[in-house]
């Protein structure tokens, strides 16, 4: 029976672990001045452990070989499974399509070379929004509201007619959003 | 408590893992199939066996790792696959023996073939091994990773999902287990 305090087994454990805090450092080397039998257990369990090391790390060296995966990670596969959700999606898309496409209110103009406005049909008079200005501009309607947000976008071609003159047609967009009070939304370039 | 450096690195392989990423996959298996493999071998208790639930367990990792829904606790969720695994593996082992009756027995060591210059050594590995087999499950596997690895008490004891207190009193048993079962062997 060897004559080892069990404190001293536990630090002598933590030693060879990494585990082992300086004062308990210090604590351990006068046992083992004083112990020889703490000395043996010492030199017995350092060999233990290079020897368990060594077999152990030899045993498992090999690396598995991981093949025949499956092509996709289960994430895309349970993608993959979520077919049937397709048509709620596709209906909840036209339902939303349909009710915006109500609250865009368009139209378009022929305007002449200055002010003279021929005709073409237009929905938006109701916003006051009427542009003859150069291609592409973009300009604010008259009427905003605080939670909605108009934008009109108007686009420019320029042709000449047969009777010589200078005709510009205009498309307009006046889309209409609901937007935050602290949020400011701008629409561009959506022809 | 955080792992060490290398660990937070697996973190960004394992996000990239679960958006199918298979070089990450195969970096994450080179990394960390040694501990795995220690863990098969510290619930089976036979070394020639772990290969194929090693094999096993890689391919749940890939198959289920979008279920693993915290990435800091993919360790842990490694450990837990990988001992299942085991688990499962030696009760199918034991109903096939039940059926078959088939006892085999081979190697437990992967020890070069070597001239007679290392048949001691060989020998001395071999006794070490079957030592550590000896050893009950509930000491062997903290014995293992720890030898494998070299992790501390702290990584064995998040991995495992035990306190570090138990993870050292664990370690301490193994020890003096193995040291009575090989005195006056090696």
């Amino acid at each position: 029976m060897s004559n080892i305090d069990e404190r001293i087994e536990v630090l002598i454990n933590r030693r060879l672990d990494g585990e082992l805090a300086p004062d308990e450092g210090q604590e351990l080397d006068e046992a083992l001045i004083q112990n020889q039998d703490a000395r043996v257990l010492l030199d017995d369990y350092q060999r233990l452990d290079d020897l368990a090391g060594q077999v152990l790390q030899g045993a498992f060296a090999d690396s598995t070989r991981v093949a025949e995966l499956p092509t996709t990670s289960s994430r895309r596969r349970s993608m993959d499974r979520a077919w049937w959700a397709l048509p709620f999606v596709a209906a909840a898309a036209l339902v939303l399509l349909v009710v915006f496409s109500d609250q865009n209110k368009s139209g378009s103009q022929i305007v002449g070379s200055e002010d003279s406005v021929i005709t073409m049909p237009t929905t938006n008079s109701e916003h006051g929004v009427t542009l003859q200005d150069g291609p592409g501009e973009i300009r604010q309607a008259a009427a905003i509201s605080d939670s909605v947000d108009r934008t009109a976008n108007t686009n420019s071609l320029y042709i000449i007619g047969n009777d010589g003159q200078l005709y510009v047609i205009e498309q307009q967009r006046l889309r209409t959003a609901r937007v935050p009070k602290s949020g400011i939304r701008r629409v561009s370039g959506d022809f | 408590m955080a792992y060490a450096t290398n660990f937070d690195s697996d973190q960004t392989s394992i996000e990239a893992i679960q958006t199918g990423d298979r070089f990450a996959f195969q970096e994450l298996v080179c990394r960390h199939d040694r501990w795995v493999r220690g863990v098969i071998f510290g619930v089976l208790n036979d070394a020639d066996r772990v290969d194929d639930v090693a094999q096993q367990v890689w391919q749940t990792v890939w198959s289920r790792i979008s279920d693993l829904r915290s990435i800091a606790q993919w360790r842990p969720w490694l450990y837990r696959l990988a001992r299942n695994a085991a688990i499962d593996y030696g009760r199918d082992q034991t109903r096939r023996k039940k059926l078959v009756l088939k006892a085999t027995e081979s190697p437990t060591v992967r020890v070069q073939s070597t001239p007679d210059g290392q048949a001691i050594q060989q020998e001395t590995n071999h006794a070490v091994m079957d030592a550590i087999r000896g050893l009950p499950t509930l000491y062997r596997e903290p014995f293992v990773l720890r030898h494998v690895e070299g992790w501390s008490y702290q990584e064995i004891g998040e991995t495992m999902e035990l306190p570090a207190a138990t993870v050292e009193t664990r370690l301490v048993r193994a020890r003096k287990l193995l040291r009575q079962s090989l005195l006056n062997k090696v």
